[in-house]
């Protein structure tokens, strides 16, 4: 029972001293006596240990939830001008009391600072008998409903935590052998006695008296010099201190003087808030906390200002007080603070937060500050939150950039677009040369056949590429030709087309002379030779056919694309920028440019003759020739960069073939099921840039005929002359990413269970083309296998259920609900809503 | 339940003993010698996959619209492997122009039958 006494005398002593300081609290003996009084009256001698334990718990949590919760500045300052006069009081109580107890209460009324602090802690302790006390009934408000622990760790010094200060802060373990620990370390009273009011919460009364006993013999020996050094332990010591006053004393005095009169303005609204409800308090911290930074930030901060349990009023007055004096300053205190106290709290947090740092980090360092703190204070579930708020900010972020990209690649398009050209030749003469080797495999005539392609593709590219250089309108008329002529002759494949190709090639050809160059016209007309030759190979038809289809859809699309003006290249990039917007934004922009480009394409379609009277292309294809270049280039040579998009060409073109309006549902359908195959992320995005994804699409299913099976042999004709023309604008820069780096490498870390270097891009980036080649590959043998010219919904049911992702029992629209964000499920499962507008009708 | 398991090993039992006699060519050309295990693996494998084509194919006819499985669905599996696909695409063929001949025999059968029938029926008119 002695021990039991003896903390009990410690407490007691505490409170004494604490009363004795406050200026509102007179401290008399006779009020000493009582609580003394009080205190034997509620620890019974007779009681049974496990009570005597319960009642020194319940007084240790008074005492740290008094001790945690910083007092305002002012506070202390009053209360330190009030503890002078009355230290005289509990002299004689002291004089009483020689005990350990007595030295202790001794030592804090010396100290002036110490007192600064047991002066929030009495006033908090004694909210039994001090509750009418304005000052001291906030502080014990506050502090009861928080959990004392937190309000431990998080008043960690600031040194330390500026020390700490890293992405993985190590990880303070709050634990009741840490605070023995520092116990012995600390010879300071002041701090034992904080730390005994924090064992208290940690429910170890045994230690607390030894360490009591300790303290106070320590502090026999020093009163008055160690009493002086008490924020120099504290923060030394970790956990154990609790002094948010110490982290202020780091600060400035200027600040705190700061500080200190906000809070004075704020005053007892802010205190009442802080205690009362943390979560107040915490809203209103956070306002400030985010007025000195972005907006973006406040994202996160809004979401998680509820969720930031208070751990302690104290830190959120800190913060409020830290914040107006020092914003910038304060946050990366505030993060300390914060991080601290989820270490205090939970270890687990705080590996999650080191951990959600780490993931923060890389991203914006404007929300790194708030989102640090917000994700250490949060538990993991809104970590998780935070971390789909922070891809979402990249994505914002990444679509201001590629916003400024684009409009960097608009004034560059021509430049870029030679210099695609010259890349794209290359790269484009391989992907057919292994298209025509694939097929080759399959007949013997094949292998003349693509030597031909071969040569009819160079031919284009350099066609493509002195197109680029001449004038944007004679393009755009060689372009919607040529088109048409691809049209005309796909439509006429079933046919003895070759030679009404070879006329209409012929008349393309005259039309593309007057308009394009001489060079052009050679071209043509070797082509045209080499077609007649080729002509009898389907697949050179074919080839050249898809090619320059698919530049001139590319150039129709994009014409009628929203995006106007904007250079296939900046297309494509946006696109792959694009990829990180949120889905539903690129959803929306895909599906206004999906329309408008079906909207081109069945107008072109309708004209199936090819002939020069071709009604004047859309004028929006009337694009600046570069830009239409790039495109054609992007789109004729970029088969293998986005599968999807190609898949999305294709689909476009089964829509093109039947009515717009209804194929547009169907084709973000199309795209959402490709999606679905492949990342669901990726998908949407990808599909969302219509015009370039489109041609590449496009591109992609014609050269895919090329290598498919005789069935689609047989099917596939062109004239040569669109080949011609298709050469310089089927460049496509297969060797451009698939997909940006950041997102790809964000998705693969997020999947990735351990840490992910970024030198496996470039391996990624091959995996990714070869996947999505080898899907729009299949998706054509589907529709072709189907005896079909577009791609539809089946075919990706069929591949869906071919990888395994469709079951017997998952029909498609359950993995839509699954996987896809509300604004696809909408379009692809029709809604009442989805799509149409609804008016309720009024009932009266 | 029990017959269908009990024909399943019957089919497992086959596959494993042809898996057999070929790798036991195979390991006669390369003058080296086939685990058992080996042999027992390639049967397994084969036999599941056995059963994904059968799957596939029938996936692919339904896709079709058709009731029933054809070369052109066995062509669609087999499209990725060159090798295999050039194999099925030849036979394909040949067996194409062996139908075609038998449907040119049998036009000329039943041209001749035609003529027979003609000519007994006018010599049965005429008679």
């Amino acid at each position: 029972m002695d021990s039991t006494e003896d903390d009990i005398s410690a407490r007691v002593l505490l409170r004494r001293v604490l009363h004795t300081e406050l200026p509102k609290s007179p401290v008399t003996r006779s009020a000493t006596n009582v609580r003394r009084s009080m205190r034997l009256k509620n620890t019974p001698g007779p009681e049974s240990p496990g009570s005597a334990l319960r009642h020194r718990l319940k007084k240790k949590l008074h005492e740290s939830a008094s001790l945690s919760p910083l007092p305002s500045p002012k506070r202390p300052r009053s209360a330190l001008a009030n503890t002078n006069p009355p230290v005289t009081a509990p002299s004689p109580v002291y004089d009483e009391d020689m005990t350990t107890r007595g030295l202790l209460r001794g030592i804090i009324q010396m100290e002036t600072e110490a007192s600064l602090l047991m002066s929030g802690q009495p006033a908090l302790q004694e909210s039994e008998p001090n509750q009418a006390e304005s000052s001291a009934g906030e502080r014990t408000e506050g502090l009861s409903g928080v959990e004392l622990s937190d309000l431990t760790l998080n008043t960690e010094p600031l040194t330390q935590v500026v020390r700490g200060l890293s992405r993985k802060k190590p990880q303070r373990v709050f634990s009741v052998s840490a605070f023995e620990e520092q116990f012995d370390q600390l010879p300071d009273n002041t701090e034992d006695i904080s730390r005994v009011f924090h064992k208290g919460d940690v429910s170890q009364e045994k230690g607390d008296a030894s360490q009591v006993l300790d303290l106070s013999s320590d502090s026999k020996s020093g009163l008055n010099l160690t009493l002086k050094t008490p924020f120099v332990e504290k923060r030394i010591e970790r956990a154990g201190l609790q002094r948010k006053v110490s982290n202020r004393r780091l600060q400035s005095v200027d600040a705190f003087d700061e500080a200190v009169q906000r809070c004075l303005e704020q005053g007892p609204n802010q205190d009442h808030s802080v205690f009362q409800d943390g979560k107040t308090l915490e809203d209103s911290s956070w306002q400030k906390f985010t007025l000195g930074l972005s907006d973006v930030t406040e994202l996160y901060v809004q979401p998680k200002k509820d969720d930031t349990m208070g751990p302690s009023a104290e830190n959120e007055r800190e913060h409020e007080l830290e914040r107006p004096s020092e914003i910038p300053d304060s946050e990366p205190l505030i993060q300390e603070e914060k991080d601290h106290e989820l270490e205090s709290q939970d270890e687990e947090e705080v590996v999650h937060s080191s951990q959600d740092d780490v993931y923060l980090t890389p991203e914006d360092d404007i929300v790194l500050a708030p989102t640090q703190a917000m994700t250490e204070s949060l538990p993991e579930s809104h970590d998780m939150e935070l971390q789909d708020g922070e891809f979402v900010e990249e994505v914002e972020i990444g679509n201001v950039v590629e916003i400024e990209y684009e409009n960097v690649v608009e004034t560059e398009d021509q430049e870029v677009v030679e210099i695609e050209h010259d890349s794209v030749e290359e790269v484009e003469d391989e992907n057919v040369e292994d298209e025509n080797v694939e097929e080759a495999e399959d007949e013997n005539v094949e292998e003349a056949e693509d030597e031909n392609v071969e040569e009819v593709e160079d031919e284009n590219v350099e066609v493509e590429n002195e197109n680029v250089e001449e004038v944007e309108d004679e393009n755009v008329e060689d372009e919607n030709v040529e088109e048409v002529d691809d049209e005309n002759v796909e439509d006429e494949k079933v046919e003895d087309e070759n030679v009404e190709v070879e006329n209409e090639n012929v008349e393309d050809e005259k039309v593309e002379d007057e308009n394009a160059e001489e060079v052009d016209d050679e071209k043509v007309e070797d082509e045209n030779v080499e077609d007649e030759e080729v002509v009898e190979a389907e697949h050179n038809i074919d080839t050249s056919q898809y090619l320059v289809q698919i530049t001139r859809r590319a150039h129709r699309s994009e014409g009628g694309g929203a995006v106007l003006g904007i250079p296939g290249t900046a297309r494509v990039t946006k696109s792959f920028g694009a990829g990180l917007n949120p889905r539903e934004k690129d959803l929306l922009d895909f599906v206004d440019e999906g329309r408008e480009s079906l909207q081109d394409i069945p107008d072109e379609e309708r004209e199936p003759l090819g002939s020069p009277e071709f009604p004047p292309p859309h004028p929006a294809a009337e694009l600046s020739t570069p830009e239409q270049r790039s495109q054609q280039h992007e789109a004729s040579v970029a088969e293998d960069d986005d599968a999807q998009e190609e898949l999305n060409q294709s689909e476009e073109e089964e829509l093109m073939d039947s009515e717009p309006p209804n194929h547009s549902p169907q084709f973000p359908q199309e795209e959402e099921e490709e999606e679905d195959d492949d990342d669901d992320a990726l998908s949407a995005e990808l599909s969302m840039k219509t015009p370039a994804f489109v041609r590449q699409k496009r591109v992609f299913t014609s050269r895919t005929t090329q290598s498919t099976p005789t069935v689609l042999k047989e099917v596939n004709t062109g004239p040569a002359p669109q080949v011609a023309k298709r050469g310089p604008r089927q460049k496509r820069q297969t060797g451009v990413n698939v997909l940006p780096k950041s997102y790809v490498m964000s998705v693969f870390k997020h999947f990735a269970k351990t840490k992910v270097a970024s030198d496996v891009y470039p391996a990624i980036n091959e995996i990714l083309k070869k996947y999505f080649e080898r899907l729009a590959d299949d998706l054509e043998a589907y529709a072709t296998h189907a005896k079909r010219k577009t791609i539809e919904v089946e075919d990706f049911e069929l591949l869906m259920r071919r990888q395994g992702f469709l079951t017997d029992t998952t029909p498609v629209n359950i993995l839509i609900e699954k996987y896809l964000p509300m604004e696809y499920r909408k379009l692809l499962i029709p809604v009442a809503t989805s799509g149409n507008k609804v008016i309720p009708k009024q009932r009266r | 339940m029990d017959e269908d398991a009990a024909q399943k090993q019957r089919l497992k039992a086959a596959v494993h003993y042809t898996v057999g006699r070929l790798c036991q060519d195979i390991s006669a050309d390369c003058e080296k010698q086939i685990t058992k295990q080996t042999i027992a693996a390639i049967a397994e494998t084969a036999f599941r996959q056995c059963d994904i084509f059968a799957k596939d194919l029938e996936a692919f006819a339904r896709h079709a619209k058709r009731h029933t499985v054809t070369v052109d669905d066995v062509k669609l599996t087999a499209r990725r492997t060159t090798a295999l696909y050039n194999y099925i695409q030849q036979k394909s063929e040949e067996l194409a122009l062996n139908n075609q001949e038998l449907k040119e025999k049998r036009k000329k059968n039943a041209a001749k039958r035609k003529s027979k029938d003609m000519e007994v029926e006018e010599n049965e008119l005429e008679d």
